[in-house]
């Protein structure tokens, strides 16, 4: 009961500060949690590329490539951001971008294509605490 | 008109990255630069790669380190100048405060042009080199060429492989039996590759064989008047069986973003936008305030989040700018037999060039055509010999008013077609023109409703045209609509 109390006043101290469709993005903001001694991977896919992505995990590039990609991530204690950068200017492009713990099953984290009419750009993050 | 575009192009030169690297690109010039290339090449054979990073590893941990240290300067500059402090590398105070420091540390950022000053060739060239372990198919449909439309403008484009034109409605005037099949020369070669590259080094190594293309269409059916040029001939839609071919070559210029001569914009100037917005989006702090909520802490990284992303659409918009704006040339050479009737043959040669202006595709096509005339009989056969100038320019309107991510295109055109030395002929013959426009109105589903209006010389080419009054054509297709109501859309 006291639990249920401290989600509605955090639900409503965030609606009142917030503008509503930031508190929307916010809620939806991935969280990946490593525990410790396991091994976060990052696996992004593409399409046709000539704009190279990047992926950074706290001001750090783990990935920078043109083509598909599967790295470790040096995780570190506390909550730091893992982001995502893709840019595309050539026909039929796409990208997925996802992560994996400890060699497990893949989480997608964006997935985007020309094909679904997406913009032909974007920025994502992930919260990942260590 | 002037003054929107000039406000764009300040934007642009502000907080763009490539904008800021073509600049650079022409400051450069001249003795200063050669003075400095000097020096740095015998401070370099003195002080050897201590300075200079070398794998790709390196270099981006030095972008990095400087990218970090940059942003915490600037971000500490602009969060003073707008009154919030910067607690745990994020700010602290009143949202519009927030944003307009954000908006300042990134604009600052921005204009830091010596990033780019550390991606040396041999890091770029290893990004386009490095191996792919899977491969996303090319594309497996394209325009097909249609002997039935050359007198209409066309891209100077080529095919990217081998494609078979899908859309067998729009391959000929006639009736919808052809198949057309589009290749490139590049497909006799790449097969022989057993590594696999990334897309645009495969591009780069076969860039010779991607000058040429051709085109063969079978089991076409074809109006006369399409193959003489002239619809003045009593049975002038008469349908005759034919085969055509062409091959195209591409003879000035790539307008393919995969060429090599976009690299130092696409991967080099290109990638340090990327890794700018991942690595900044990555430094954004989210350790909750003193009685702030987790999601409240979110607040900075949204903020800058939505900032990023509003500078990575620019810069993008500013590398496709750049690529439409550049001229391109082919040539193409074409023939269209036919294939029940003897003797009568057409033989073409093409010039298509494009180019970009702001918002606008210009694309003109001069083409020289003879043809076997033997409507006299074979043994009373004649030559036509025609030119033909047509062009047309195209606006890319309300870019994402109708529908998200697309435009309202209206196109401008005309032709003119010059019979030569008509009177050696032993038929009478004028010379045509007409004038079109059109409109290609985006809707939801990804189609698309063409209204267009013709005015010719020649009312007997408006045959194709929905509704005809005197010389006036006008031309409609509604039927994307259906995809309005159709399941997913």
């Amino acid at each position: 009961m006291a639990k249920k109390a401290r989600r509605r006043t955090r639900a409503a101290t965030t609606r009142a500060t917030m503008p509503a469709d930031e508190a929307a993005r916010a809620a939806a903001v991935p969280v990946i949690l490593v525990p410790a001694g396991s091994l976060l991977e990052v696996v992004v896919v593409v399409g046709p590329m000539v704009i190279p992505y990047t992926v950074a995990y706290d001001g750090r590039t783990v990935i920078k490539s043109l083509v598909d990609r599967a790295e470790p991530v040096a995780v570190k204690s506390g909550s730091f951001l893992l982001a995502w950068s893709f840019a595309h200017a050539v026909k039929e492009w796409s990208h997925n971008i996802g992560f994996s713990i400890d060699g497990g099953p893949i989480q997608v984290l964006e997935k985007r294509s020309e094909a679904k009419k997406d913009p032909d750009h974007s920025v994502g993050f992930a919260l990942v605490q260590g | 008109m002037s003054m929107t575009s000039g406000v764009f192009l300040t934007i642009q030169k502000r907080t763009n990255p490539v904008a800021v690297f073509l600049s650079r690109q022409k400051d450069t010039r001249g003795l200063l630069t050669l003075v400095v290339c000097v020096c740095a090449l015998l401070l370099g054979s003195v002080s050897p790669a201590a300075a200079q990073p070398r794998t790709r590893a390196q270099v981006d941990a030095a972008v990095d380190e400087r990218l970090r240290a940059l942003w915490e300067k600037f971000l500490a500059e602009a969060a003073r100048e707008a009154g919030v402090t910067v607690v745990n590398r994020r700010l602290s105070g009143a949202r519009d405060a927030k944003v307009a420091a954000y908006t300042k540390a990134l604009d600052r950022l921005q204009n830091d042009a010596d990033l780019l000053d550390l991606f040396t060739p041999q890091y770029v060239q290893a990004l386009v080199d490095e191996r792919v372990e899977s491969r996303v198919p090319a594309s497996v449909n394209a325009t097909a060429t249609n002997p039935a439309t050359a007198g209409l403008p066309e891209r100077s484009g080529a095919t990217s492989l081998l494609a078979l034109a899908a859309d067998l409605a729009s391959l000929a005037a006639a009736d919808k039996s052809a198949v057309s099949f589009n290749i490139s020369a590049l497909a006799f070669v790449s097969l022989k590759d057993t590594e696999l590259y990334s897309e645009i080094a495969n591009y780069q190594r076969h860039s010779f064989a991607r000058r040429f293309t051709g085109t063969f269409v079978f089991g076409a059916k074809i109006p006369e008047n399409e193959i003489t040029g002239y619809s003045g001939f009593p049975d002038f839609d008469r349908v005759l069986d034919a085969f055509a071919w062409d091959v195209k070559v591409r003879v000035w210029g790539d307008k393919d973003p995969r060429s090599a001569r976009w690299t130092p914009i696409t991967v080099r100037a290109g990638g340090l936008l990327t890794q700018k917005t991942a690595v900044i989006m990555s430094l954004i702090g989210t350790t909750p305030g003193p009685g702030e909520a987790p999601e409240q802490a979110l607040e900075d990284a949204l903020i800058v989040q939505t900032l990023l992303t509003k500078r990575l659409g620019e810069g993008v918009a500013a590398i496709k700018a750049r690529l439409a704006r550049s001229p391109q040339l082919s040539v193409k050479f074409a023939g269209t037999h036919l294939t029940k009737e003897a003797g009568s043959n057409k033989y073409s040669g093409t010039a298509m060039f494009d180019i970009g202006a702001g918002p606008v595709d210009i694309t003109a096509n001069a083409q020289y055509a003879i043809t076997d005339d033997i409507r006299q009989g074979v043994e009373q056969l004649f030559q036509t010999k025609i030119w033909t100038l047509s062009g047309q320019v195209t606006s890319h309107l309300a870019p994402g008013v109708i529908v998200s991510g697309r435009t309202l295109d209206w196109t401008i055109g005309g032709s003119y077609a010059m019979f030569v030395d008509t009177a050696s002929l032993p038929v009478p013959i004028k010379n045509t023109w007409k004038i079109f426009t059109g409109v290609d109105v985006p809707i939801g589903g990804g189609g698309r409703i063409p209204v267009s209006i013709v005015y010719t010389t020649d009312p007997n080419a408006l045959t194709k045209e929905n509704y005809v009054r005197g010389q006036i054509g006008l031309s409609y297709d509604f039927s994307a609509l259906k995809q309005l109501f159709s399941p997913g859309s």
